[in-house]
């Protein structure tokens, strides 16, 4: 079950890697807003990220979303995955992790496909090489946390994503092609995802009018 | 026999049993059946009924067990049995049982749908409003379908059962859903929707189709469960954005069951799935196996049951591995110990329990949304959500078979009691009784709870959790709330049992 479209899910992976052109080091949010300044000036979003009491934060980023809402989500998550800017706010993965497709259906359910980073060079290697090919050693890991990280983990994304791209209403997350039961071995993460903003942690002047 | 005597809630005196018209067997022959209602459902004499398809059923050798004859194949089973042989060759396990008693052998729904059904051939419905039972053998292209409604905390659930998958298609007209089955007609019916319900206004079933006509404030979910096969619909008003059972309101009293004998403890995590890790290294894997192992101990020496784990080492173990073990070991309750970590709060501490979301379906309520936000328009011709050509439809199928929604309310209470003893016995914040869809809990066919015995990721807590003292402390919490669980489900008082440890 785990074993689910992998195969057609990582050639759709690579197929969107090279389609998008963000193959390799995927280039940052800052550097596309300041690269090209005759586009459309950037919109300000909040992405989403983990911090005090099990809750999920604003963290604010000027970042142009257009193109196809394929292009878009793999915009936020590239820019999510860099980490936060405020430093009360936590990466959501202890480490590097990537995008390497998105799939986005007619009735908006994201498949995003993550995987610790380097991994997809090495699945590149694998799939298009003729013959026998030189794969680098890519060390694979699995996320950890407990229950309560994993929820923030999973719906940092789902957020992002959900509450960014007006197409997306579901996220499905899938972990180096395949689809995920859970991330960590709680949140079951086998069905796609709508988001929760109750997660989102409510201004402090919201939360405590008295102070 | 006695357990379930105290069981009986209502007798129906004229119940009828009634073969489909579609039958090849005389459709006109109609016979009462004395049918008794029991809290898990109708009750049926098996003699008329055998009588009815044409088989004989005598009384074994022994007088310990029965011979059916029926369509060229022997069946044997007795009372209390948890098998069945076929043609003498074949076990098949029965679950549940047959009960015998002195006006004969007498058989739940649930028989005769997993004998009669799955095993003989026959498809089976229960027309609860009319007390009928319909029997048609399998090829007949006519499905019964057992309507079940039930409004709770401001969400009606409408339950449509079918005795197995057909092919059908829900479309939504201006009243509301409509079922249309594709293949198989819906078995003639007389059932009328009586209930008062503020959000389903009728319930008609005609041909191949049930329409559903929900109030204009309402909307609705729909998904399936398997097992038996069921379309549910979740009607709500518009406004609510999704149903959640709220955490702390018991719903109703739990229904009895029969008795507290099988425990599996579920030490989370394991192998290459760590789990939460400590400031200093701890990983959530290993002080769950300690705690389980603890725990084992500590219940068997205080109460009469048997107590599995999922896993003695470290070894990684599939999520639905664990809940499998305490089905086919027909575990009475299902621990699954964890430690919980959160992410920048290192000040996070205190014990949660879990049970399982009913709603544990983002989906639904995304598909929910969805709809409303697509189907706005009045008169809109906008179908529903749907699910075709969605990849992972076969595997939500599979997923949201939930055996664990017949046992929600027990797992709730047990979840409760708990968190009870932990915030009790260690002066912990008391960070409640939660829901979340965990996976772990998903399929597990008994009481089912998953517990979180302290934040690893708060390093005061770490190392406390280090401590087998402390560990001890948390071990004899949940030991009571165990005790106090079973006295609740097997109807005694807690002081029958030794309230001390026994060391
Ligand atoms: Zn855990």
């Amino acid at each position: 079950m785990t074993a689910l479209r992998r195969g057609p899910l990582w050639g759709f992976a690579l197929l969107v890697t090279i389609w998008i052109g963000c193959g390799g080091a995927a280039p940052s949010a800052e550097d596309d807003t300041t690269a090209d300044d005759t586009r459309t000036s950037g919109q300000t979003i909040n992405l989403y990220f983990p911090g005090e009491g099990g809750l999920l934060y604003p963290d604010p980023r000027d970042l142009t979303l257009t193109g196809s809402p394929e292009e878009r989500v793999r915009r936020v998550l590239d820019a999510l995955l860099e980490g936060p800017r405020q430093e009360s706010l936590q990466a959501i993965f202890s480490r590097p992790t990537e995008v390497v497709g998105v799939y986005l259906t007619d009735s908006g359910l994201a498949y995003i496909d993550l995987a610790p980073a380097g991994v997809t060079a090495k699945a590149e290697a694998t799939q298009e090489g003729d013959g026998p090919v030189e794969t680098p050693e890519v060390e694979t890991w699995t996320p950890e946390a407990g229950s309560l990280q994993e929820i923030q983990m999973a719906y940092s994304l789902v957020n992002s994503v959900v509450l960014n791209v007006p197409e997306v209403t579901r996220v499905v997350p899938l972990w180096m092609g395949e689809q995920s039961m859970t991330f960590a071995g709680h949140l079951d993460t086998s069905r796609p995802l709508a988001a929760a903003p109750d997660l989102i942690a409510r201004p402090k002047a919201d939360a405590d009018p008295q102070a | 026999m006695k357990a379930l005597a105290g069981r009986l809630l209502l007798v129906c005196s004229a119940a009828v049993l009634a073969l489909s018209p579609a039958l090849a067997q005389p459709a006109t022959s109609v016979s009462s059946v004395s049918s008794v209602m029991t809290a898990e459902g109708p009750l049926f004499p098996l003699q008329p009924l055998v009588d009815q398809l044409g088989g004989t059923l005598t009384p074994g050798p022994d007088d310990q067990g029965f011979r059916l004859q029926l369509d060229e194949h022997t069946y044997i089973f007795g009372p209390e049995s948890g098998s069945l042989v076929v043609d003498d060759e074949e076990l098949v396990p029965l679950r549940p049982a047959p009960i015998g008693g002195s006006q004969g052998i007498q058989v739940p729904l649930a028989f005769l749908r997993a004998t009669f059904g799955e095993v003989m051939g026959y498809r089976f419905g229960w027309i609860e409003a009319e007390s009928r039972l319909v029997i048609e053998p399998r090829g007949s292209r006519e499905l019964p379908v057992l309507v079940d409604v039930v409004n709770l905390q401001g969400l009606t659930t409408v339950v449509l059962q079918f005795p197995e998958a057909p092919r059908y298609r829900v479309e939504d007209s201006l009243g509301g859903p409509v079922l249309h089955l594709l293949d198989d007609r819906i078995a003639p019916t007389a059932w009328r929707f009586e209930d008062s319900d503020p959000l389903v206004r009728n319930i008609k079933i005609r041909d191949r189709r049930v329409e559903l006509d929900i109030s204009v404030d309402a909307s609705y979910d729909t998904y399936t469960l398997e097992s038996p096969f069921r379309v549910v619909f979740d009607v709500h008003p518009r406004s609510q954005r999704s149903a959640t059972l709220p955490s702390n309101d018991l719903i109703e009293p739990p229904r009895p069951s029969a008795g507290l004998r099988t425990i599996v403890l579920d030490p989370g995590h394991g192998g290459g799935e760590t789990g939460a890790l400590g400031p200093s290294g701890t990983q959530e894997k290993d002080l769950t196996l300690l705690l389980a192992r603890a725990l084992k101990t500590r219940l068997e020496s205080r109460l009469p049951v048997r107590v599995l784990l999922t896993r003695t080492e470290d070894t990684e173990l599939a999520h639905d591995s664990r809940t499998a073990l305490a089905n086919q070991n027909k575990a009475d309750l299902f621990i699954s110990l964890h430690l919980n970590s959160v992410a920048g709060g290192k000040s996070a501490h205190g014990a949660e329990t879990y049970f399982l979301s009913l709603q544990a379906s983002d989906a639904r309520a995304a598909r929910s949304a969805e709809w409303e936000n697509q189907g706005a328009d009045a008169g809109s011709e906008t179908p529903p959500p749907s699910d075709a050509g969605d990849p992972l439809y076969d595997l939500q199928l599979i997923l949201w078979d939930l055996a664990q929604s017949e046992h929600l309310i027990e797992s709730q209470r047990l979840a409760a009691l708990i968190q009870e003893e932990l915030n009790g016995a260690l002066g912990l914040r008391d960070r409640g009784v939660k829901q979340a869809p965990f996976r772990v809990l998903m399929g597990a066919a008994m009481p089912a709870v998953l517990v979180e015995l302290g934040f690893i990721s708060n390093p005061e807590e770490e190392r406390k959790l280090q401590d087998a003292g402390y560990r001890s402390q948390l071990v004899d919490a949940v030991t009571r709330a165990v005790v106090r669980f079973r006295a609740m489900i097997e109807g005694h008082s807690v002081d029958d049992e030794a309230t001390e440890p026994t060391e």
